[in-house]
């Protein structure tokens, strides 16, 4: 007999296998006496501090932080489309010759991609001082690789026979080109482009959690504090802020799902690209932020070699490798695993609006404060960084199933209805089966993102490489800062390559292009 | 007028109805439909009045609108409308050109020499509440400009080592440090001048508490600190002198390192606050904090003694001091440290603004320190391995 | 004779065009009615307004006497459809896909237990028999199959559902001649065919005009409006050839 392959759609659920030795760990620490400071600040969520100093100061933060993330999110959108198509192997089809540019652009731009936001920012603040432009820097630089790496990707999948058909025409390269990856472009940035902006923001907020101001500051100050009432007050501010954000996203796909119309839309972004960057500039200055202080460059005292092999042999490396690689399956388990389950388990209209707005909020609480909140009531433990970083990504996660963008087609749904099946049945063979392959490819790419992620999570103390790189900074050993961020660069590297070529082999069982459902 | 259903609301068939009759049974699934009584009939039309018009009004306005956009009027100040965005965007560009060409974009730490203009630059972070420093440092930054004469600017710190960095890059000229990191910044760079402390800094302690399940008693003397092998230990902040520095250098002292607790590691909390509030609930055996801290959670009621005490108190030593940039005299005019120093160390109750000020960083007064109270903590420091 | 399906007065209407106008029809046991018409007029849209996925602007469906959206899903999965565009899912196998019909008689688990490899593999052998599929493609991966299978997979979906009656949205469509009129028979003279009860009452759209004397009734569409409502034997060809 034959043995049948496991239907992909169960693979969706089979990461949430990870709960097991996550609750277990948990419910063997659990214990009670952080029971009234839970209570406490679960009350609060609905009694947030309505003083006017408290508010003034949230509000004036929040405006930073935005305008940060849509400075930084404006110019990384433009520098990574350039980048990613200079990286991408179609681009330079027309130039043999130089196709060696385009490969050892991907190779060098792997580099900055491996190294969190957070860290760029605290390694910049070393080198320029105190300066708004170290949050711009921080996030602009990741994200553009991360940006010109989807762009890359995403054109090197498409037809190419279009392309071979037009040059033999005649047509130069570079013309034949833009006539070719132009309008392919499109769904790429509004897609991926706002989900960029999402991002963003998350990140300048988390950037302020370590100290680069905005929203962020406040709501890790008030947290040390264990003022719980003013935290939400922060809270509830950035939840109203991400929540007319993805309805302005969502209208924006929705309205220009009718015609696309190149003309317009090009110079459409043309407008938003210059108008965003002189907006939030604007914001910013008249927000008090000093946008034109000089960089104070002072030289960094860079550490000898022998320092370095003695920094590189007194860390317990392995260790601390091991650690970080294990909070990342952990973490990616439940992040993955659970948006399906909630999928199913509860299905309908009403309930996946519900879904999208808890995912929303889910996704806003930056891991370092869960990870406080969790340790409230169990001992700490590696499965409290576990579970901190899985429940923010969880939320990013079950944007992909309940975007109701992607549920366009709802056409195997309506025939599973019509054969009598329940709506739990319908929504597993319509809804997310379809799906499935799209969602395991974006699992992938969040398991890389987990990876770099683990750096934030300190509060537990010793766990991961992320931890040690902040006492390394504390005590400024340059060599031991060093010696770690490569190695972090390094794991990250070969878990991005490792993703690659799981992604490659799901894309490869079946015909459907990715791009028909885009990223 | 009585408004009669011919069938039934719930399955749809028809209904028969018997005459002078209230309400009938639909004979194929037994729903029981009531005749509408007059008042109800009026309500039910008045809804459905209301509906109707404002379905006509939206109606109405979308068309106009709609309508405004295809008529030709629009069409000819569609140029406008294309134009406009572009000059605002040309003027916005002139107007940051303009800003950005007047500043030299890299400057070294070369001053200009010119003493109305010059604004101090100050930071703080305070052990506790630090989120209301961050709302009120205006109070701060306009007493010492009322004082001084000169521009002062509070810029935002929140974490160790980026206040320290920012004293070392010369983006602010006075900080607020604690032990650890005043040592830390003065060895940066350049050095820097130690003003003041507070009254309760020149004795600055730790205290070591444990939470009533942990079963640890209170310790006698410095040796005792041994009992905490093997339990769940948390620190605060990784630079806080208070919370992480000494108490490690007494915990070295009577032989216990870290690798000793549980897990071959401790916890660092981030804050004194958030030390007291895990080691109350128990996440944590014991922990370490600051002096000052418990006793003002004890005022405010926060701390539960059936839950959680103290086991031991450790020694004095120096702690929170403003550390100035050396090259003050030179910036600001001759004698200006001198003067900065005077203003913290006058600070009183007299006025509000200056009650305030104290209140925020939980003085009473400031008093005068030198750099030598700090040796000790370099000392310790090197040897933990927090300055290299 | 059970009146099994009614349309009532059905009209459809959209911002650009009527799609359905002012249909009624009535639908009986063991009645067996051939949709015919241009493309575009209308034939998919009556058939997802007969099974209730497609709400008309005015107008009711009943079947078996209460409105169709009343229906539990017991008594919707009565109802069988093929659809033009098929909806299979393609991440599965044909099996798998065959036992989705059976979903409305069972409950989720049994739907997640289909998941994890194909269950009552006798009952979809049967089924594949009956479209003249080979078994040895019950483990195949429907991305992988021709047109002409997938829509063989849908019928043979539609057997294993059971239901009472058919809707079925030009089935025959990527059908030989041949196989088309073998697949009809099935339906017509209602074979049981092993342990699967073949539904009498039948109501397809097609384009193969030289089927028709098979059926009982034939129904003629043009832009939305119900031009023929006559026998099979009675039709003439200048009827038919109206409509296009």
């Amino acid at each position: 007999m034959k043995l049948t392959k496991i239907a992909v759609p169960l693979i969706t659920f089979l990461p949430s296998i990870a709960y097991i030795p996550i609750l277990i760990e948990i419910l063997k620490g659990i214990h009670f006496g952080g029971l009234n400071i839970i209570l406490s600040l679960i009350t609060s969520a609905l009694n947030p501090s309505l003083n006017p100093i408290v508010l003034k100061s949230a509000w004036n933060g929040l405006q930073i932080t935005v305008a940060t993330a849509l400075l930084s999110w404006t110019i990384s959108m433009f520098t990574g489309l350039v980048l990613g198509i200079l990286s991408s192997d179609i681009f330079w089809k027309g130039y043999n010759k130089y196709s060696f540019i385009g490969k050892l652009l991907k190779i060098v731009l792997a580099i900055p991609r491996s190294i969190h936001e957070v860290i760029w920012g605290i390694l910049f603040i070393q080198i320029l001082g105190l300066n708004i432009w170290v949050a711009i820097l921080a996030i602009v630089i990741p994200y553009s690789a991360l940006t010109a790496r989807v762009v890359s990707e995403q054109l090197d999948n498409i037809d190419i026979k279009p392309l071979i058909a037009l040059r033999l025409t005649g047509a130069k390269s570079i013309t034949s080109l833009t006539a070719i990856l132009c309008p392919k472009l499109i769904p790429i940035l509004s897609t991926y482009g706002g989900y960029r902006l999402e991002c963003s923001i998350r990140s300048a907020t988390l950037l302020g959690v370590f100290g680069l101001g905005g929203i962020g500051t406040e709501l890790y100050l008030t947290l040390q504090s264990l003022e719980f009432r003013e935290m939400w007050s922060c809270l509830w501010m950035i939840f109203g802020v991400m929540i007319s954000l993805e309805s302005l996203l969502n209208w924006m796909r929705y309205s220009s799902n009718k015609e696309i119309n190149l003309k317009r839309y090009y110079t459409g972004i043309i407008y938003t690209f210059l108008l965003t960057i002189l907006i939030s500039l604007t914001w910013l200055y008249f927000r008090e932020v000093d946008l034109f202080t000089p960089f104070n460059i002072t030289s960094i005292y860079l550490p000898t070699i022998s320092e370095i092999k003695q920094a590189y042999l007194e860390l317990p490396l392995l260790n601390l490798i091991f650690s970080t690689i294990l909070i990342t399956f952990l973490a990616s388990g439940i992040a993955i695993g659970t948006p399906p389950l909630i999928l199913i388990y509860f299905p309908g209209k009403l309930s996946r609006k519900i879904q999208s707005i808890f995912w929303i909020f889910l996704r806003l609480i930056p891991p370092p404060l869960t990870a406080i909140v969790i340790l409230f009531f169990t001992s700490p433990n590696i499965s409290v960084a576990a579970l901190a970083l899985g429940i923010t990504n969880m939320g990013v996660m079950g944007r992909l199933l309940t975007d109701s963008l992607y549920n366009k087609s709802k056409g195997i749904y309506i025939a599973m209805r019509n054969t009598g099946s329940n709506e739990k049945s319908a929504t597993l063979y319509g809804i997310l089966s379809p799906k499935t392959n799209t969602y395991l490819a974006y699992a992938s790419y969040r398991t890389d993102v987990l990876l770099r992620e683990t750096a934030i999570i300190g509060a537990v103390g010793g766990v991961g490489l992320g931890w040690q790189l902040q006492e390394s900074l504390s005590s400024f050993d340059w060599a031991q800062v060093i010696v770690i961020t490569s190695v972090f660069a390094l794991i990250t590297i070969s878990g991005e390559f490792l993703c690659d070529i799981s992604r490659k082999y799901w894309l490869r069982t079946t015909t459907n292009n990715s791009l028909t459902l885009s990223t | 007028m009585k408004n009669i259903p011919d069938s039934c609301k719930k399955c749809g068939g028809p209904i028969k109805w018997v005459k002078s009759s209230e309400y009938i049974d639909c004979q194929y699934c037994g729903k029981r439909t009531y005749l509408d009584t007059e008042d109800l009939a009026k309500l039910k039309n008045q809804i459905y009045n209301t509906k109707v018009l404002l379905t006509s009004l939206y109606l109405k306005a979308k068309g106009s609108s709609s309508r405004f956009i295809k008529s030709t009027k629009f069409k000819r100040n569609k140029k406008l409308l294309f134009i406009t965005p572009i000059a605002s965007i040309s003027i916005l560009s002139i107007f940051f050109t303009y800003k950005l060409n007047n500043i030299d974009l890299i400057s070294k730490k070369e001053r200009i020499i010119n003493k109305n203009e010059e604004t101090l630059f100050i930071g703080a972070i305070p052990d506790q509440n630090p989120e209301q420093l961050n709302r009120l440092y205006k109070v701060l930054a306009s007493e010492l400009n009322e004082q001084l004469n000169v521009m002062v600017k509070y810029k935002p710190v929140i974490n160790y080592p980026a206040a320290v960095t920012a004293f070392k890059t010369g983006n602010l000229d006075i900080v607020w440090f604690g032990g650890l990191t005043g040592v830390q910044a003065r060895l940066q760079n350049n050095g820097g001048i130690v003003l003041a402390q507070r009254d309760i800094d020149a004795e600055f302690r730790s205290v070591f508490i444990a939470n009533k399940k942990s079963s640890i008693n209170k310790l006698n003397n410095i040796n005792d600190l041994k009992s905490l092998k093997g339990k769940r230990f948390t620190f605060g902040s990784e630079s806080s002198t208070s919370g992480r520095l000494m108490p490690q250098y007494f915990m070295n002292k009577a032989g216990l390192e870290i690798t000793d607790f549980k897990g071959g590691t401790v916890g660092f909390s981030g804050s004194h606050d958030a030390t007291l509030a895990l080691v109350q609930s128990g996440s944590y055996d014991a922990g370490a904090l600051n002096e000052q801290v418990w006793e003002s959670n004890l005022k405010r009621g926060r701390i539960n003694p059936s839950k959680v005490y103290v086991i031991w108190r450790t020694p004095t030593y120096y702690d929170y001091h403003w550390l100035a940039q050396p090259d003050l005299d030179k910036t600001f005019g001759e004698g200006f440290t001198k003067k900065l120093t005077t203003v913290f160390l006058k600070l009183n109750q007299s006025s509000t603004r200056q009650k305030q000020i104290l209140k925020l960083f939980g003085a009473s007064k400031f008093i005068t320190s030198s750099h030598e109270n700090y040796n000790e903590i370099e000392r310790i420091a090197r040897k933990i391995g927090k300055i290299k | 004779m059970i009146k099994l399906l009614e349309l009532v007065n059905i009209n459809i209407h959209s911002k650009e065009k009527i799609r359905l106008e002012n249909i009624n029809l009535t639908i009986r046991q063991n009645e067996r009615i051939a949709l015919v018409g241009k493309s575009g007029s209308g034939k998919s849209t009556l058939i997802s307004i007969a099974n209730g996925s497609l709400l008309p602007t005015t107008g009711n469906v009943f079947w078996k006497g209460r409105l169709i959206n009343n229906n539990s899903n017991r008594e919707l999965s009565n109802i069988g459809t093929i659809w033009q565009e098929l909806f299979l899912v393609e991440e599965l196998n044909v099996a798998q896909n065959i036992n989705c019909g059976a979903l409305g008689k069972h409950n989720f688990f049994w739907s997640l237990r289909n998941l994890f490899g194909s269950i009552d593999k006798e009952l979809c052998k049967t089924c594949l028999n009956s479209v003249k599929l080979p078994e040895e493609i019950m483990y195949s991966q429907i991305s992988k199959l021709s047109g002409g299978q997938r829509k063989r997979v849908a019928i043979a979906r539609l057997l294993r559902q059971e239901p009472e009656i058919v809707l079925a949205d030009e089935p025959f469509s990527s059908l030989d001649p041949l196989l088309s009129r073998k697949i009809l028979e099935l339906f017509i003279n209602q074979n049981e065919t092993g342990s699967i009860r073949v539904p009498g009452t039948l109501l397809i759209s097609l384009h193969q005009v030289e089927l028709i004397n098979c059926f009982d009734r034939v129904i003629g569409l043009k832009d939305g409006r119900m031009l023929i409502d006559q026998s099979a034997k009675e039709i003439t060809n200048d009827q038919l050839n109206s409509l296009y």
